[in-house]
């Protein structure tokens, strides 16, 4: 299976060989970085990168607590795929590389986050293009294993905020309504 | 008509990562008004060339130190630093994606007379934000971005960032 051109969920994996795991610099999300780091330990073939702020290192991944706006942009960019917990930053930062997303939302009940409700932003992206969300650690391993196709696009959205958003905001800006 | 009328200035403020993404997808808000933008890390400053609409009036790029609501001494830190911005930049409005540097930009904007908006980030589905829910009574624009939850928290629904 392994080896420098070995195959990755049954596909020749020639020029796809770096993941990016980010769990955000703020919180630990060990259940995601140890279902990363076991994927990882089975493919020593694909180099992944990891920012995992505080949580406790991992063995067959190169981790940085924190890593600069440059540097984090610069190793999206150079990913095949982005793994992360379902932060917004995350979502954008994928439309912005066009590279696919695999998300899994930090739970409450794990003690991950104060609620649950990184579960409801997956929700919201999750039926896009490019982005995909599992909800257990156990299916991790087999969503990077689908996702390794090494050509796959990332969520697309407008440039912009929602017109009526920014219509709403603009009306505070120019008191006068002249906007 | 907007050459009869004086340009507003405006003072946009986030925390980093997620918030300062939102807070770039409003820029074509502020077309026509002059930014000043406070953050958290210098090496945001780069962002600010990227994008169309809403990008070319950028008068300014500050930032200050993050904290949370558990970091005493740095919300301290972060409290006296944004209030010597807010007092130099005399912003015509403030507008905020969060968090606590957000906060005190809107409180201080208040209290010298700016409009003031927030826009809660679209990460808070269920809750208001705890920075949220504190700033309430100083935003004349109090947003959410989900509709759900604008209507259970009172927020104005206008849409979202993406």
């Amino acid at each position: 299976m392994a080896g420098p051109f070995g195959t990755v969920g049954g596909r020749l994996c020639g020029g796809c060989h770096v993941i990016f795991l980010t769990v955000g610099t703020q919180l630990p999300f060990p259940r995601l970085v140890q279902a990363v780091d076991d994927w990882a330990g089975r493919h020593p073939e694909v180099e992944v990168v990891a920012q995992s702020g505080h949580g406790p290192k991992a063995k067959n991944m190169t981790c940085h607590r924190f890593l600069s706006p440059e540097a984090f942009r610069e190793t999206c960019m150079r990913a095949d795929l982005i793994v992360s917990h379902a932060g917004t930053g995350t979502f954008l930062m994928a439309h912005q590389v066009d590279k696919p997303v695999l998300v899994m939302p930090r739970r409450a009940a794990f003690g991950e986050h104060r609620n649950d409700h990184q579960s409801a932003t997956a929700a919201h992206f999750g039926g896009r293009r490019g982005v995909h969300v599992v909800h257990d650690a156990e299916d991790v391993g087999t969503a990077i294993d689908g996702l390794m196709t090494g050509n796959a696009h990332g969520p697309r959205f407008a440039e912009h905020a929602d017109e009526r958003l920014i219509a709403a905001i603009r009306h505070v800006v120019f008191a006068d309504g002249s906007a | 008509m907007q050459s009869l009328v004086p340009v507003p200035k405006v003072l946009a403020v986030s925390s980093g990562g997620g918030h300062w993404a939102e807070l770039l997808r409003l820029r074509p808000a502020f077309e026509g008004a002059d930014v000043v933008y406070v953050v958290t890390q210098a090496a945001y400053r780069g962002d600010l060339a990227r994008g169309g609409r809403g990008t070319r009036r950028v008068k300014g790029f500050m930032t200050v130190p993050d904290a949370n609501k558990d970091q005493k001494l740095l919300l301290l830190l972060l409290a006296l630093k944004m209030a010597f911005v807010v007092i130099r930049v005399r912003p015509d409005v403030v507008l905020s994606t969060g968090a606590a540097p957000g906060y005190f930009a809107i409180r201080f904007g208040k209290w010298l007379g700016a409009r003031t908006v927030w826009v809660d980030s679209i990460a808070n589905a269920e809750d208001i934000s705890a920075a949220g829910m504190l700033v309430r009574p100083h935003a004349d624009l109090w947003l959410s971005q989900w509709p759900g939850l604008s209507e259970r928290s009172g927020a104005v629904y206008a849409g979202a960032v993406m």
